[in-house]
C-alpha cells in the first residue's frame, strides 16, 4: 500500500513540476501573435497591391501629361495655321475690295466690269485657296432700282432665283468670279445671314463672318465673309450712319471651311491620330460646329481647346482636338506595377513562412521543453521513489537482521549456527545492494566513484554463493567456485561492485539454470592468455557443430558432466592451468609477491548449462531492461537490468564483459577486471571483511577427496587448501582404499588422512557396500591410532539416502554444497570438535563493546518526538548510558552551554522551529567562538592551549539517502545513526569517538 | 495450578503478539522495544507505550480539529502533525498506523481533502484497534505478572 501511494506521489511532483513549467514558458512576439499571422499576411498582400496600384497610377499619370501636352501642341499649331491661312485669304478680299473700290468707283467712268473682275479674281484664285470664290455686290437703293435694273438690263432677284420684292435697299451682285457665277443679279440682302452680315460690314468698315451654314454650291459648311467698299474716303473716326451713307457696295467670299480644314491638316503629319472639331462659338451656349463630326467619336477624356481668330472681333471660334484612340494600355507601368506587386507577394509569403516556421519550431521547443521537464520530473520522482522504497525494505530487513543477531546469540547447533549467519549475510548482502541500487543513478549519471580499499575477493566470492546456494540446492545444481593460486589474497578494488557484478551474473545463471551446474571461476588474465589463444576458434557461439550433435550421449568433462557453451572451462584446459600452477606454485609465489606491475589484471568466468541466450537477443543484451524476449520475464522475472549496470561497473573497473552462449547448451558471462595489487603493510590494519574470518585451527590437517570428475575435485581442493588443508585426491574409492592400503603400513609417503570427503556420485556409483566392508577391513588391520573421519559431500540428498549414508559408514556428516571455506570449516570443527567455545564469545562482542563504550557516558537526546525520545533514551540506558533529553534544538542549545557536561548528542534532524541542522551549527559556532578565544589567550601559554571543544553530535535520522548525510557533515555533525536504533549501526557511530579515549580509566 | 496459568498466559501473549505480527499491525520494532526492558527498567515498554497513546490522541485531536475546519488550508500543519506520528509509531513499531499515516501524508500534500478524511478515519480505526491490541496485551502481561509473582515464593 505504501508502495502505492508513493506512486501516487511522485506521480503529483511531476504533474506539479509541469504546471510550474507551464506557467514560467515564455512567448516571443510571434509565438504571442501567431493567430494574427495570416491577417498580416492578407494586410501585406493588401498594402502591396495597394502599392502597386500607386505605381501604376504614377507612371499612367506621366503618360497622360505628355499626352495631353502632345495634343495640345498638336491642337496648337493646327490652329495657328488655319487662322494663318485663314487671314491671309482675309486680306486677299480686303485688297480685292479696296481694288473695286478703286477701280470701280474712283476711276469714271469704271475700269472694272464683270469680265475683268472675273478674269482677275481667276487669276488671283490662288491667293485665296480656302475661298470657293469673290463676288461683288453693289448697295442699291429702292429709289435707284429702276435705274439700276434698266442700266444692267435683269431684274433683281431674291436668292429663291426670284424677282426680288420691294424693300429699302438690296444688294445685287454685280461682280462675281467665274466659280460663283450662279450669284450673278442675286440679291445678297435677301438672305438673313448675309443681310445681318451686310449690315455689320457697313456698320464696321471691317471682315465681317457669317454663322456656318450650308453653303449654296456644294453644301459643304462653310462661312461668308463680307468687306465695305465705301464710294469716298471717309473721316478719321466715322460714324456708323456715314458709313452707310458712303458704302457703295460689299465684296463677299465663301469659305468652305470643310474642305479648307481638310486640306490643312491633310499637309500635317499625325493627321490619322488626332480628331479635330472647329466651332463657332458665339453664342456660347450653342456651339455651331464648323468642321467635324457632330456626334463624338474617339477619346473623350482628352482634348484640348485652341482659341481661332479669324479677324471677325464679332464672331468667337476654337478648335478641339481629340486623339481618335483612347490612351493605349501602359505596357512598362502594368508590368513594373506587376512586378513589383508579385515580388510583395513573394517577400510577404517568405516572411510568413519564415513566421509559420519560427511558430513551429518555437512550439516544438516548447513541447521539448515540457518532455525535458516531465522528464526531469520522473528521474527526480524516481530517485524519491528509490529512496522510499528502499527505506521501505529496510526497515523489516532489519527485523530479520535484528532477529537473526538475537538468533545468533542462542545456543546453536553447528549447521543452525552456519544457516543463521548465512541469513545474516545474506541480509547485510541485500541491504548493501539495496544501497547499490540507491546508487544506479549514480551510474547512470557518470557520477559513480569506485571505492579503491584492500578486500579479499574469496571471501566475497564465498558470500556471493551463499547468497544463492539454498536456491541453488533446491533446484539442484551445482554452484561452485575456484580462484586461481596465483590470484592475489587480498587486491585493491571495490568490494561492493565486485560484488555487485558477481551477484548479477550468478543471479542470471541461476535463474536461467534448471539441471547441471554454475561454476564461477577467477584467474589472472595473463595466465588465461594462451589458453583462449589456443582455444579461440572453437568457441565461436553455437557454431561448434560436432559437440551440438553428439550432446545427448557424450559426457562432457565440466563440473557436472553436462555441456557448457564455452569450452574452456572443461577439465581438457583446466588441467593445464592447474598443472601450470603446481608446477610453478612455490617458485612463483615468491615471484609474484614481487612482481613489479602495481596492477593485477583479473579474468571471471561464470558458467551455466542453462537455457542459453538465443542468437536473435544476443546482441542486445547489454542494452537496459532488454530480456532475450517478453516471455523471458514472465517465466523468470526480473528487469534486465542488471546486464547492463554489470557492464557500466566493468567497464569502470576497466575490463571489458562478453559472453558465449549457445540456446540450450548454456552461456559463459567473462569479464576481466583491473585491481591493483596490496602492498603487505596494509594488510595488517585493513579491516577485515563482514564475513567470518576462517579458523586456524584446522591447518595441517590431511585429507582425501574422493571424486571421479577432475574439475568438481578440483574445487574441493581448493577450498580444502583455503583452510590449510593437504589434500590428496582419489578418482574412486577403490583407489582410495588402494591409497588406504599403502598408507596402512606408516611408511610410504608418510600421508595419513585425518579426513575422507566423498562425493555423493562417486559413492553412489561406487559399489554399494564395498566401501564399508574395505573400511572395517582397513580398521581392523590398520594400527592407526585415529581412524579418519568419513564425511559426504552432496548437492542434495533425500532423508533415505541421508540414513543410508549414516548406515554406509558417514556417520560423521555430511557437507551440503556448495561449498564454502567457512561453512566447510564450521562443519569440520563440529566433526573434529575443536574452536566451538571460541567462536561463541566472538559474537556477542559488539554488545558487550557498545556497552564497555558507553557505559557512564552522558548522553543528551534531542527529539520532539517523546515516544521516540523515550526510546532513544531507554536504547542507550540499556547500554549504561546516563541520558538526558531535551525537546527541542532551542532546550539543547541551553543544556549544551561551555563547559560541556556531555560526551555525545544525539540529535533528530526534522523538529520544529530549529531543525537539528540548525541546532548543530549555532554550537559548533558557540565552540569556535570559544576556541578561538582559549587558545588565543593560551598561545603564549604554551602546550596545555591546545584543547578544542568539540562535543560529538550524530543525527538521527530516519532518511538513508547519502544527500542527508552528506548534509549533516556539512553543518558540522559528526555522523549519524539510523532511526530505530540498530544495534550494529549504533556500534559502528559510537566506536568512532569513544574508541580512542582509554575505556580503564572509567 | 498457578504456574501453569502463568505458563498459558505466556503463551498466550506470545499467540497475540504473532497475531498482530502477521496481521502487519506491529513490526519487529516492538520487539527491540521489549528488548529494551530490563530489570533497569521493568516498565519500559508500558511506559512508552502510553507516551505514545498520550501523544498520539493529542495529534488526533489535533488532526480532526484541522481537518474539520470550514475554510481548512493548512495542509502544512498536519504534515507536521503527520511526520510527529509516524515518527512516534515506527519507533514503537506500530506498522499500519505509519502506513496509514504515510498515505495520509501524501493525500495532504496533495491538498486532497476527501483523501485526507478517508485517512483519518481509517488512522483512527487503525489507532483504536492497535490501543485495543496492546491493552490487552498489558492486561495478559499484568497478570502474568502476578501469576509469576505468585509462584516465585513456591518455587523457593
Amino acid at each position: 500500500m505504501g508502495l502505492k501511494m508513493q506512486q501516487g506521489h511522485h506521480h503529483s511532483v511531476a504533474v506539479r513540476l509541469n504546471e510550474q513549467m507551464g506557467t514560467k514558458r515564455g512567448y516571443t512576439f510571434i509565438q504571442a501573435n501567431r493567430a494574427w499571422l495570416p491577417k498580416f499576411l492578407l494586410l501585406w498582400i493588401m498594402v502591396m497591391a495597394f502599392l502597386s496600384t500607386m505605381i501604376y497610377n504614377g507612371m499612367d499619370a506621366d503618360n497622360r501629361v505628355r499626352r495631353k501636352e502632345v495634343l495640345g501642341s498638336m491642337c496648337d499649331q493646327r490652329a495657328r495655321m488655319l487662322q494663318d491661312q485663314f487671314s491671309v485669304s482675309v486680306n486677299h478680299v480686303h485688297a480685292l475690295a479696296i481694288l473695286v473700290s478703286t477701280f470701280h468707283y474712283y476711276k469714271n467712268p469704271s475700269a472694272i466690269d464683270q469680265e475683268t473682275f472675273a478674269e482677275y479674281t481667276a487669276r488671283t484664285a490662288f491667293e485665296r485657296p480656302l475661298m470657293s470664290g469673290v463676288a461683288y455686290a453693289q448697295r442699291v437703293v429702292n429709289s435707284e432700282r429702276g435705274n439700276f435694273e434698266r442700266q444692267h438690263g435683269w431684274t433683281i432677284k431674291t436668292m429663291e432665283r426670284e424677282p426680288s420684292p420691294v424693300r429699302d435697299e438690296y444688294a445685287p451682285v454685280i461682280f462675281s468670279q467665274e466659280s460663283v457665277s450662279y450669284l450673278e443679279s442675286l440679291d445678297m440682302m435677301s438672305g438673313e445671314e448675309d443681310r445681318e452680315n451686310i449690315l455689320r460690314a457697313r456698320a464696321t468698315g471691317k471682315a465681317v463672318l457669317t454663322s456656318p451654314f450650308r453653303l449654296l454650291g456644294s453644301h459643304h459648311l462653310g462661312v461668308v465673309l463680307t468687306f465695305p467698299v465705301y464710294k469716298s474716303k471717309l473721316s478719321l473716326s466715322p460714324t456708323v450712319q456715314e458709313r452707310a451713307e458712303a458704302t457703295a457696295g460689299y465684296v463677299g467670299g465663301a469659305f468652305d471651311v470643310e474642305s479648307l480644314v481638310e486640306n490643312l491638316l491633310g499637309q500635317l503629319a499625325g493627321n490619322q491620330a488626332i480628331l479635330v472639331n472647329v466651332y463657332d462659338v458665339t453664342n456660347s451656349l450653342d456651339p455651331l460646329i464648323m468642321y467635324g463630326h457632330q456626334y463624338q467619336d474617339g477619346d473623350m477624356s482628352l482634348s484640348h481647346e485652341s482659341k481661332l481668330d479669324f479677324g471677325d472681333p464679332f464672331r468667337k471660334h476654337q478648335m478641339i482636338c481629340r486623339y481618335h484612340q483612347k490612351a493605349p494600355m501602359s505596357w512598362t507601368a502594368l508590368t513594373t506595377a506587376f512586378l513589383f506587386f508579385v515580388i510583395g507577394l513573394l517577400v510577404g509569403y517568405i516572411l510568413y513562412g519564415a513566421g509559420i516556421h519560427i511558430v513551429k519550431v518555437e512550439d516544438d521547443f516548447h513541447e521539448m521543453e515540457e518532455l525535458k521537464v516531465r522528464a526531469e520530473a520522473a528521474d527526480v520522482a524516481k530517485s524519491q521513489f528509490l529512496a522510499t522504497v528502499s527505506h521501505e525494505i529496510r526497515t523489516p530487513m532489519n527485523g530479520i537482521l535484528g532477529m537473526l543477531a538475537l538468533l545468533l546469540d542462542t545456543e546453536l547447533s553447528s549447521t543452525q549456527r552456519d544457516y543463521a549467519q548465512t541469513a545474516q549475510a545474506c541480509g547485510k548482502a541485500l541491504i548493501a545492494l539495496i544501497n547499490e541500487v540507491l546508487d544506479r543513478a549514480k551510474i547512470e549519471a557518470g557520477k559513480l566513484e569506485l571505492e579503491a580499499v584492500p578486500f579479499d575477493l574469496r571471501s566475497i566470492l564465498d558470500d556471493v554463493l551463499s547468497l544463492f546456494s539454498e536456491k541453488s540446492r533446491h533446484k539442484g545444481i551445482e554452484l561452485a567456485v575456484f580462484v586461481s593460486d596465483k590470484v592475489p589474497e587480498i587486491v585493491m578494488g571495490d568490494p561492493g561492485r565486485f560484488r555487485q557484478i558477481i551477484t548479477n551474473l550468478v543471479g542470471n545463471s541461476v535463474k536461467f539454470t534448471e539441471r547441471g551446474h554454475i561454476f564461477v571461476k577467477v584467474h589472472q588474465a595473463e595466465n588465461t592468455k594462451a589458453m583462449v589463444n589456443g582455444k579461440v576458434e572453437t568457441c565461436m557461439n553455437g557454431g561448434s557443430d560436432g559437440g551440438l550433435f553428439l550432446s545427448g550421449g557424450r559426457q562432457f568433462k565440466t563440473l557436472s558432466g553436462c555441456e557448457a557453451a564455452d569450452e574452456r572451462n572443461s577439465w581438457d584446459t583446466f588441467k593445464h592451468l592447474i598443472a601450470d600452477e603446481e608446477f610453478h606454485s612455490d617458485a612463483s609465489r615468491k615471484m609474484t609477491t614481487n612482481e613489479a606491475s602495481e596492477h593485477v589484471t583479473l579474468t571471471v568466468c561464470v558458467e551455466d548449462t542453462g537455457i542459453g541466450i538465443p542468437l536473435c537477443a544476443q546482441d542486445r543484451v547489454f542494452t537496459p531492461f532488454m530480456q532475450a524476449d517478453s516471455s523471458t520475464s514472465r517465466h523468470y522475472g526480473g528487469t534486465g537490468i542488471g546486464l547492463s549496470i554489470s557492464k557500466c561497473l566493468v567497464e569502470l573497473m576497466g575490463g571489458q564483459i562478453n559472453f558465449i552462449s549457445r540456446p540450450q547448451v548454456g552461456s559463459t558471462f567473462s569479464f576481466t577486471a583491473v585491481f591493483e595489487r596490496c602492498r603487505k603493510n596494509l594488510h595488517s590494519d585493513m579491516k577485515k571483511p563482514s564475513s567470518e574470518d576462517l579458523p586456524s585451527s584446522l591447518r595441517g590437517l590431511k585429507a582425501i577427496v574422493v571424486d571421479e570428475k577432475p574439475v568438481r575435485a578440483a574445487i574441493t581442493r581448493y577450498h580444502l587448501k583455503r583452510l590449510g588443508i593437504v589434500v590428496e585426491v582419489a578418482s574412486n574409492i577403490k583407489s582410495t582404499v588402494a591409497m588406504f592400503g599403502k598408507n596402512g603400513s606408516p611408511t610410504s609417503r608418510n600421508f595419513q588422512p585425518d579426513l575422507v570427503l566423498v562425493e555423493k556420485d562417486s559413492w553412489m556409483s561406487g559399489e554399494e557396500g564395498g566401501l564399508n566392508v574395505r573400511l572395517l577391513d582397513w580398521k581392523q588391520s590398520a594400527n592407526m591410532f585415529q581412524l579418519p573421519k568419513m564425511i559426504l559431500l552432496a548437492t542434495n540428498i533425500s532423508d533415505a539416502e541421508f540414513d543410508n549414508a549414516k548406515s554406509a559408514g558417514f556417520a560423521d556428516t555430511v557437507i551440503m554444497k556448495p561449498l564454502r571455506a567457512s561453512m566447510v570449516a564450521a562443519c569440520l570443527q563440529q566433526v573434529l570438535g575443536i574452536g566451538k567455545k571460541r567462536q561463541q564469545g566472538k559474537d556477542n562482542s559488539n554488545g558487550s563493546f557498545l556497552q564497555s563504550l558507553l557505559f557512564g557516558k552522558k548522553i543528551l537526546v534531542v527529539d520532539d518526538n517523546r515516544v521516540n525520545r523515550r526510546v532513544a533514551a531507554g536504547a542507550l540506558k540499556k547500554f549504561g548510558a546516563d541520558v538526558e533529553c531535551a525537546e527541542s534544538g532551542k532546550a539543547a542549545l541551553a543544556l549544551l552551554k561551555l563547559p560541556h557536561n556531555f560526551d555525545a548528542c544525539f540529535m533528530d534532524i526534522q523538529m520544529p522551529e530549529m531543525d537539528g541542522f540548525e541546532a548543530t551549527r549555532r554550537i559548533r559556532l558557540m565552540e569556535t567562538n570559544a576556541n578561538e578565544l582559549v587558545n588565543g589567550g593560551a598561545t603564549d601559554e604554551g602546550i596545555i592551549g591546545k584543547r578544542e571543544w568539540h562535543v560529538p553530535i550524530l543525527a538521527m535520522t530516519a532518511d538513508v539517502i547519502h544527500a542527508t548525510y552528506d548534509e549533516c557533515l556539512k553543518c558540522g555533525m559528526d555522523g549519524y545513526v539510523s532511526k530505530p536504533f540498530e544495534e550494529e549501526n549504533l556500534y559502528q557511530a559510537v566506536a568512532k569517538f569513544f574508541k580512542s579515549k582509554p575505556m580503564r580509566n572509567l | 495450578m498457578l504456574g501453569l496459568g502463568a505458563d498459558r498466559l505466556w503463551a498466550d501473549m506470545n499467540r497475540l503478539l504473532a497475531l498482530l505480527f502477521h496481521q502487519g499491525v506491529l513490526d519487529e520494532q516492538f520487539v527491540q522495544l521489549q528488548q529494551l526492558q530490563d530489570e533497569s527498567s521493568p516498565n519500559f515498554v508500558c511506559e512508552v507505550v502510553t507516551i505514545y497513546f498520550h501523544e498520539s490522541e493529542k495529534l488526533l485531536k489535533n488532526l480532526r480539529g484541522l481537518l474539520m475546519e470550514r475554510e481548512f488550508s493548512d495542509y502544512k500543519k498536519m504534515g507536521i502533525h503527520l511526520n510527529q506520528f509516524m515518527g512516534s509509531s515506527s519507533s514503537i513499531g506500530a506498522k499500519r498506523v505509519r502506513n496509514v499515516c504515510v498515505a495520509f501524508r501524501a493525500a495532504s500534500e496533495q491538498n486532497n481533502r476527501a483523501g485526507c478524511l478517508r485517512a483519518l478515519e481509517l488512522l483512527e480505526h487503525e489507532y483504536c484497534y492497535l490501543k485495543n491490541k496492546l491493552h490487552e496485551l498489558f492486561h495478559i502481561e499484568q497478570q502474568r505478572l502476578l501469576a509469576a509473582g505468585v509462584r516465585y515464593p513456591m518455587q523457593n
